[in-house]
């Protein structure tokens, strides 16, 4: 099905969640046909007979967020006046606008000037008397509550007081005229006038106007909260439509309905234009040709357009993946709860984004991982079955103004499940790169799969192995938004993973000594080998690699890669027993290693010469048993028959890195056997004392 | 893939012959008009009725007959791509870029088999003593072994397609197990006046189902969705005025 008949399924869908709009604190709105959601920063509240009771200046951001009913050329207006339906910016709604402003002018204005303002002004008169006549028109056409609260409104708004009530109240600065429409003022203005603040509002006459009517005893006094209001002025508006358009056939439904001419802006983020249907494009050749208006080339009904662009838009806002203009949006079509495609495994098995508590529990192994990602999967499993359907759609602009569709995927729920709870299954590894949710210094490990986005930053983030301090240098938009474009349909549609991708991880894996920080070697290791693993054993391998330690897996990269972490470990023992903190020569060689593996043993070896020596005075049996378990890989490797000098392939990372995380282990079981020991005898001594 | 082209049935209402065809190449962009008219070009999944004709007329065509499409069958899985392109703009002033920067999303290595039959064009009484249904089918045959007797493209120019010879359901498909998919509300094709005799330039809507990778499709006169677009010439063709009988043709080069 097609992208927008999805979205408008969605809208309809969602109907309790536009009745609860609001019900919750800073969750994103979905708005209703014809209505905006617009920032408004100052709030009028009148009583039952026009009269002021309070204003106000709204300064949090989650209350000036305010439904705003318009019409489709409001919606879409750019610096021509064109006013919306009953909300809008102080110059259209108070009469007195232009008035107070030049009347009260201290100084006398310019010819130049003085035209330019009458212009304006005529504009203005002009798109507000049609405003003043839209709304005795909404107005007459409500009944109920609805009706009262627009006839207060309307009575308040013919008489053309908005702006010196305003200064009355104290909201707007009457000392200084010019302040109306001033952008720099004074700081013991802004003081006083919180208005005046750019933060709010970056000009006064910019900023948005809402009235509230207050009936004594009647609890609501918010007109635009009201589903009644939005259902009265979707009718009066669709009405009005259809007067002034005939019907014609929508391209989604597949029915006579009233088309929409503009469709909706702003989807990604409110302050961008950008649009997914636009058609003013009439001297070129996007559809001129065999047509000659954009009419001809295509129709969507206005309420199509309204259900699917508001929908996208909530959906946009409430769970998108956007990164630099690119956005990934998934939905279930019934509003259902759905796990995070961009999420490494430690985010997806811990619900609260602020919770630490999963890294206590034993998340950083395989068995406590697979456990919980059963548990977690089977609570999304409870509201996605085969029967329900999950949405993907990407979107991408090249320029500002046009969004582009990028990439559409339609997946049952169950088959979406399984793909994402596959993903984590096989991608899967021992990372140690999650920072913690409050302290951002400290790092957690976790098991499972990493994140898309810390995949392509391990594959391209250059951080400079310069001593001097400077930023590290982020991946290039175009190459973060192609890579994301070829990593989702690994995640979403069970794909093999690019080749390149991988050997690029490598290549940077297999070179430690060009990575500056400890903590980025670390985890592009760990990436690399998850991503390595998965990419081997999607291919089929006749032996499944595991995360384990596997000393015989037959292959000359694996265990050149073992060979490889034997040096670099006893290297690393040694200069630890010394007190010493430096790189160490299987680092250092590691690239040169990867691609002639044997010649550079040979150089290895004779480098770890000394380093045997001082592990011969400290532990003898250690030294006697690496020897012999080096000349195990070296002898097992010499009975290869290809070529031994000829470049490794990727298997080698998972070889070595294996290999390292075994030493540790056996270190971590030798000090806890030894500690136990240490216990016992301990115990012992004080039987023995007490007795 | 290579296959001997198989006749399979004759229909009864009207003189055809059927024949099938495999169409393929690296990217395919069959767009959808709402995305169209922004410069964004997106694709739909499947290929619609219209570029499929498109492709059967680049094969062989003739006024004296119309192709018609009777089903499509996905054989490779449906993936998407996206490339970032830059359309020249001809009209723009003298200081404007000469071009603008859009995404274009293809799809990516695409491979379809087509069943297809012609009927003779019911608008076109002059041509009808050129109605010989084995000297067109022949030269149609021929022509699918030969790649076609102009360009293939599939959907939009830039996405370069070839066909061959196959026969319908052979080999195996991405979708060969997907029991129902459907594609909601899709452009249909165009009427245009030498097809129906109206005046008219007209656009057909449709609901498209893939059942186990092949999709039936609806033939354009039994589509209910019609859009009337704008008035559109119709073209008329005479024969021996403005188009020559190939038995003269023959006959000339035989006789210089």
């Amino acid at each position: 099905m097609s992208w927008l008949q999805k979205l408008y399924d969605t809208y309809d869908n969602c109907a309790e969640v536009l009745k609860s709009n609001r019900e919750i604190v800073d969750a994103p709105m979905l708005a209703p046909v014809g209505q905006m959601i617009q920032s408004v920063q100052v709030e009028l509240t009148l009583d039952a007979g026009g009269k002021i009771i309070n204003a106000r200046v709204i300064e949090g951001h989650e209350e000036q967020s305010t439904f705003i009913p318009c019409t489709e050329d409001s919606q879409n207006r750019t610096s021509g006046a064109c006013a919306h339906v009953l909300f809008d910016k102080l110059k259209y709604m108070a009469g007195d606008y232009y008035d107070y402003l030049w009347l009260k002018s201290s100084e006398e204005p310019s010819d130049k000037l003085r035209k330019k303002n009458e212009e304006s002004r005529q504009e203005f008169h002009e798109a507000r008397t049609l405003y003043m006549q839209r709304l005795n028109e909404l107005a007459a056409r409500c009944n109920g509550i609805v009706k009262k609260h627009l006839d207060v409104i309307v009575a308040y708004l013919k008489r053309n007081t908005l702006v010196s009530d305003l200064i009355a109240r104290n909201i707007l600065s009457g000392s200084i005229p010019e302040h109306i429409v001033a952008v720099q003022v004074p700081r013991k203005e802004i003081v006083k006038y919180p208005l005046y603040n750019r933060k709010i509002v970056p000009d006064v006459s910019e900023a948005f106007v809402r009235i509230c009517v207050h009936y004594p005893g009647e609890v609501r006094d918010k007109i635009w909260e009201v589903p009644d209001f939005w259902q009265s002025y979707k009718e009066y508006y669709l009405e009005k439509l259809e007067a002034e358009r005939s019907t014609d056939l929508c391209y989604v439904q597949g029915r006579e309905v009233v088309p929409g001419l503009k469709h909706l802006c702003r989807i990604p983020f409110t302050n961008s234009k950008s649009k997914l249907i636009s058609s003013n494009d009439s001297e070129n050749f996007t559809y001129r040709g065999r047509f000659a208006t954009s009419k001809q080339a295509m129709c969507v009904g206005y309420e199509t357009s309204q259900k699917a662009f508001n929908a996208l838009r909530w959906l946009v806002q409430k769970q998108s993946w956007h990164e630099k203009g690119q956005i990934y949006v998934i939905w279930g079509t019934k509003n259902q709860r759905i796990p995070a495609f961009d999420d490494d495994s430690a985010d997806l098995l811990t619900e609260d984004p602020t919770d630490n508590s999963a890294f206590d529990g034993d998340i950083d192994t395989r068995e406590g991982f697979a456990k919980r990602l059963i548990l977690v999967m089977q609570g999304y499993k409870k509201e996605l079955d085969g029967a329900s359907q999950v949405v993907v759609l990407g979107l991408n602009s090249a320029t500002d103004g046009r969004l582009a569709v990028t990439y559409y995927q339609e997946i049952s729920g169950s088959d979406f499940l399984s793909r994402i709870e596959n993903w984590h299954n096989t991608c899967q590894w021992l990372h140690a790169y999650k920072h913690d949710k409050k302290d951002e210094k400290k790092t957690h490990a976790f098991f499972g799969a990493p994140a898309p986005l810390d995949i392509i930053k391990a594959a391209y983030q250059i951080s400079p192995a310069d001593p001097r301090p400077k930023p590290q240098h982020p991946v290039p938009d175009h190459l973060l938004h192609a890579t994301m474009d070829r990593l989702i349909p690994c995640i979403l549609e069970s794909r093999p993973l690019p080749g390149d991708l991988v050997k690029t991880l490598f290549r940077r894996a297999s070179n430690p000594a060009a990575v500056k920080e400890d903590s980025d070697r670390e985890m592009i290791m760990t990436v690399t080998c998850a991503l390595v693993r998965k990419y081997y054993n999607d291919r089929g391998q006749k032996e499944e690699i595991t995360v384990a330690l596997q000393p015989d897996y037959p292959d000359r990269s694996y265990q050149f890669g073992r060979l490889l972490a034997y040096a670099e470990n006893i290297e690393s023992y040694v200069n630890k027993l010394d007190g010493e903190n430096r790189q160490t020569n299987a680092e250092r060689l590691m690239h040169q290693f990867s691609k002639r593996p044997m010649k550079t043993w040979q150089i290895l070896e004779s480098q770890l010469q000394p380093y045997t020596g001082k592990l011969q005075s400290s532990r003898f049996g250690l030294k006697a048993r690496l020897i012999a378990e080096i000349n195990e890989i070296v002898s097992g490797l010499s009975e290869w028959t290809d070529d031994l000098d000829k470049p490794l392939t990727e298997l080698f990372i998972l070889g070595y890195r294996c290999q390292l995380e075994k030493f540790q282990q056996d270190m971590k079981a030798a000090a806890e056997a030894k500690a136990q020991k240490e216990r016992e005898k301990k115990a012992a001594e004080q039987q023995d004392s007490g007795e | 893939m290579l296959n001997r082209q198989k006749r399979t049935r004759r229909r009864t209402h009207a003189k055809s012959q059927q024949g099938c065809l495999s169409s393929l190449g690296e990217y395919a962009l069959f767009s959808d008009p709402l995305t169209r008219v922004g410069g964004e070009k997106s694709t739909y999944p499947i290929p619609t009725y219209q570029a499929l004709v498109g492709i059967t007329e680049s094969i062989y065509w003739k006024p004296t007959f119309i192709w018609y499409i009777d089903r499509v069958r996905v054989m490779n899985p449906i993936r998407m791509q996206t490339k970032g392109v830059k359309p020249i703009l001809y009209a723009h002033g003298p200081n404007a870029a000469a071009n603008t920067l859009s995404y274009y999303t293809y799809l990516y290595k695409v491979r379809y088999q087509v069943e297809a039959h012609f009927e003779w064009n019911p608008n076109m009484p002059d041509l009808a003593p050129d109605r010989n249904e084995d000297k067109h089918f022949q030269i149609a045959q021929r022509m699918i072994k030969r790649g076609g007797r102009r360009d293939i493209f599939l959907g939009t120019r830039e996405c370069q397609g070839y066909v061959e010879p196959c026969t319908f359901g052979e080999g195996r498909g991405a979708y060969d197990q997907t029991p129902e998919l459907g594609f909601g509300m899709m452009y249909h094709g165009f009427n245009y006046p030498s097809d129906t005799g109206r005046e008219k330039l007209e656009l057909r809507l449709w609901r498209p189902a893939m059942a186990y990778g092949i999709i039936n499709f609806m033939l354009p006169y039994q589509c209910t969705e019609v859009r009337e677009l704008c008035d559109w010439e119709k073209e008329s063709f005479m024969l021996r005025r403005n188009c020559q009988p190939v038995e003269d043709l023959c006959r000339d080069v035989i006789q210089a």
